[in-house]
């Protein structure tokens, strides 16, 4: 995987021998600065570094109105996966905040709800894949347009490593993939 | 076979369908509290007595009407149970009676090696007639527990411009709020007659004459998706829900409600509904759409990051979500008429819908009960000093007193923006916005009681003053007028 820098505005993944254009301006950056591996813009590469985390028990998360019920993975995630995954919530919630505005301001009867439903539920179903415990907590994604920000997710989820793909994964990233086609065909966009 | 006094299940049906019609000849106001309380039990022995029935071959598994209705029965019970009006008590006799009918008729069938032969009796029932006898039953019962909890807030009225008038102590009169209480449980069991009728309805025009291959696999999809998510919906909001799930349960019912108007329109064009209704129902709904989506918004705000959505309602809304896709959308917004018409049946889809939302006023209810009882709710520290002194100015200009110069956050607090309880408040808030979900919702249901598109309509425009009078004198609103003389027969 290799970054170019191709302008102040725009980077280009290499994924897989083909390119993915991606706008700055919609990815998130401050998360971008963290990855091991994937440098920001102009910096040089790193190796990657795949380390292990032991999931950690149950915990109860303030502002929340109980302990959740979900039974955690016993299974450990690769940090790099979970920071990619947190990544990828942070960036669907944001979509889905900004779909729901789009929504809510066309009014009664909006179609646009159909798809901000999607992107909260694909927010749901990323976040269902990183343990508790894991840090969400983040920059708020920039951007103003929900089908940019799902391009974005779209994109991390491709970056995830093979080996931490799982079927959970690959539903994810089809829901997301119909979300961007949705947003750039439909009501969404 | 006596597993009570030698009597048949069937007696048994009868009996149970004679004693809820004793109770609404009745009219009883005195007897409103005990019907309240004894209503969970009587739901749930009518539950337990339905899973031993053999499954009835003309209604959909998924969307088998019994398992709502005892999920709303399952509401009342804990709302009970969490002290809310009006509280632990005595039972009603005839419901206990009811109840202990169906928990023996359910004995006796377990005892049967084949069930339907239990249930015959003389060649009149079978499996399916005791199905509609305990929906029957359970209407009758439901509408005689609203015709008595409207006589009981008359009294309770009543008693508070006497008590006024005449100037008694306070605490010998019925608060605004127990008024008000009585008049949010009409509501809710307003919409259980409704459901139980509304089901009792689609199982009669099912087994009469309505070809089952009519329905289309969208129809399917759709009324198996609207079904699933009003179950886990209950089941999420009964135990321990996070702000996220009231947030997601909010979004869909809004979503709910905007596609029971597209539907609800398409088959005014198709001429399959009264356009009249129409006109009345589409306000109705639209406002109800509003008011789920700013009970959304209100929720929202004290989620955070880590919060999870319970699985299970993510999943049941995902299905929704594809099941209305699949039925009124396309990739440019809502499909046309034409285009919902080819691919589902409007009538039964509405009908679909309409239960979805007798379901909705009962979680709007239940949400309020949650925003007022749950004690962790929680939110960062300078949301809640924004949101807890606008609702106390509202309250100080509404002539309450108590929130007059109290900080509800301090310093330290607002400077680390740190996570604390909600006060009361911005507490009232989120009920607030609860009550006028349950309130809009409440409307939109009163306005789609009479969907029955059983029978050729107008298409929109056609003939519309006549129908519209048809409506006028032939019609009525049922929402907080327990007296309807005869609608049970």
């Amino acid at each position: 995987m290799a970054l170019g820098l191709l302008g102040a505005a725009e980077c280009r993944l290499e994924v897989g021998g083909g390119f993915l254009d991606h706008r700055d301006d919609t990815c998130d950056r401050c998360w971008a600065d963290r990855q091991h591996g994937v440098p920001a813009l102009g910096s040089q590469r790193h190796a990657v570094f795949h380390r292990l985390c032991a999931v950690v028990p149950p915990v109860v998360v303030y502002g929340s109105m109980s302990q959740r019920r979900f039974d955690l993975d016993e299974h450990a995630m690769d940090v790099d996966t979970g920071e990619t995954l947190a990544g990828v919530v942070r960036l669907l919630r944001q979509a889905a905040v900004l779909a729901w505005a789009a929504a809510d301001r066309t009014g009664a009867g909006s179609a646009g709800q159909l798809f901000a439903l999607g992107v909260d539920l694909a927010g749901d179903q990323a976040r269902h894949l990183i343990p508790d415990g894991t840090d969400i907590d983040g920059p708020v994604p920039v951007g103003d347009e929900p089908a940019s920000l799902l391009r974005s997710a779209e994109l991390l989820l491709r970056r995830l490593a093979p080996s931490a793909a799982s079927d959970a994964v690959d539903d994810l990233r089809a829901t997301v993939a119909d979300l961007v086609w949705e947003a750039n065909t439909g009501v969404g966009g | 076979m006596s597993a009570g006094e030698g009597r048949t299940v069937a007696e048994f049906l009868d009996d149970s369908d004679g004693l809820a019609r004793e109770a609404l000849l009745d009219m009883s106001a005195d007897r409103a509290l005990g019907m309240v309380r004894g209503w969970p039990q009587l739901m749930q022995s009518a539950a337990e007595l339905w899973t031993v029935l053999p499954p009835d071959p003309t209604i959909l598994a998924s969307a088998d009407p019994i398992a709502i209705l005892a999920a709303m029965g399952r509401a009342v019970d804990r709302s009970l149970t969490a002290g809310h009006w009006p509280g632990r008590g005595p039972k009603d006799e005839a419901w206990e009676q009811i109840a202990s009918n169906f928990v023996q008729a359910r004995r006796l069938l377990q005892k049967q090696p084949l069930a339907s032969e239990a249930v015959s009796t003389g060649g009149q029932a079978s499996p399916t007639t005791a199905n509609t006898q305990i929906l029957h039953a359970l209407y009758v019962a439901a509408h005689a527990t609203v015709v008595a909890l409207g006589g009981y807030e008359r009294y309770l009225q009543d008693r508070l411009g006497v008590g006024a008038r005449r100037r008694q102590p306070l605490v010998e009169r019925p608060t605004a709020l127990e008024v008000e209480s009585a008049g949010g449980m009409i509501a809710r069991f307003d919409a259980i007659e409704q459901l139980a009728a509304g089901s009792l309805a689609a199982r009669r025009s099912t087994t009469a004459n309505q070809p089952s291959t009519r329905r289309r696999w969208a129809d399917t999809r759709l009324e198996a998706a609207v079904a699933a998510w009003e179950i886990q919906a209950y089941r999420t909001l009964a135990n321990h829900p996070d702000p996220t799930d009231l947030v997601r349960v909010a979004r869909v019912q809004a979503l709910i409600a905007t596609t029971t108007v597209v539907v609800c329109e398409a088959a005014a064009r198709r001429g399959e509904i009264d356009a009249g209704l129409i006109q009345r129902l589409t306000p109705a709904l639209e406002n109800a759409q509003l008011a789920w989506s700013r009970s959304a918004r209100r929720w929202a705000e004290l989620t955070t990051p880590a919060s999870r959505t319970d699985p299970a309602l993510v999943e049941a809304a995902g299905q929704l979500r594809a099941g209305i896709r699949a039925a009124v959308a396309n990739q440019t917004g809502w499909a046309t008429p034409d285009q919902i018409a080819g691919r589902i049946d409007l009538p039964a889809t509405v009908m679909t819908l309409h239960r979805s939302l007798l379901a909705g006023v009962e979680l709007a209810n239940i949400t309020r009960e949650i925003a007022a009882d749950h004690r962790s709710l929680a939110a960062p520290a300078r949301l809640i000093a924004m949101r807890a002194q606008g609702e106390a100015e509202v309250a100080i200009e509404q002539g309450e007193t108590r929130f007059e110069g109290v900080r509800w956050v301090t310093p330290d607090q607002l400077a680390a923006n740190q996570v604390i309880p909600l006060p009361e408040p911005a507490r009232r808030g989120l009920i607030n916005a609860a009550t006028d979900v349950a309130a809009a919702t409440n409307q939109a249901v009163a306005a789609a009681a009479h969907l029955r598109p059983t029978e050729p309509a107008p298409r929109v425009g056609a003939d519309r003053a006549r129908r519209v009078g048809r409506a006028a004198t032939e019609r009525e609103i049922p929402v907080r007028r327990p007296n309807r003389g005869g609608r049970p027969r």
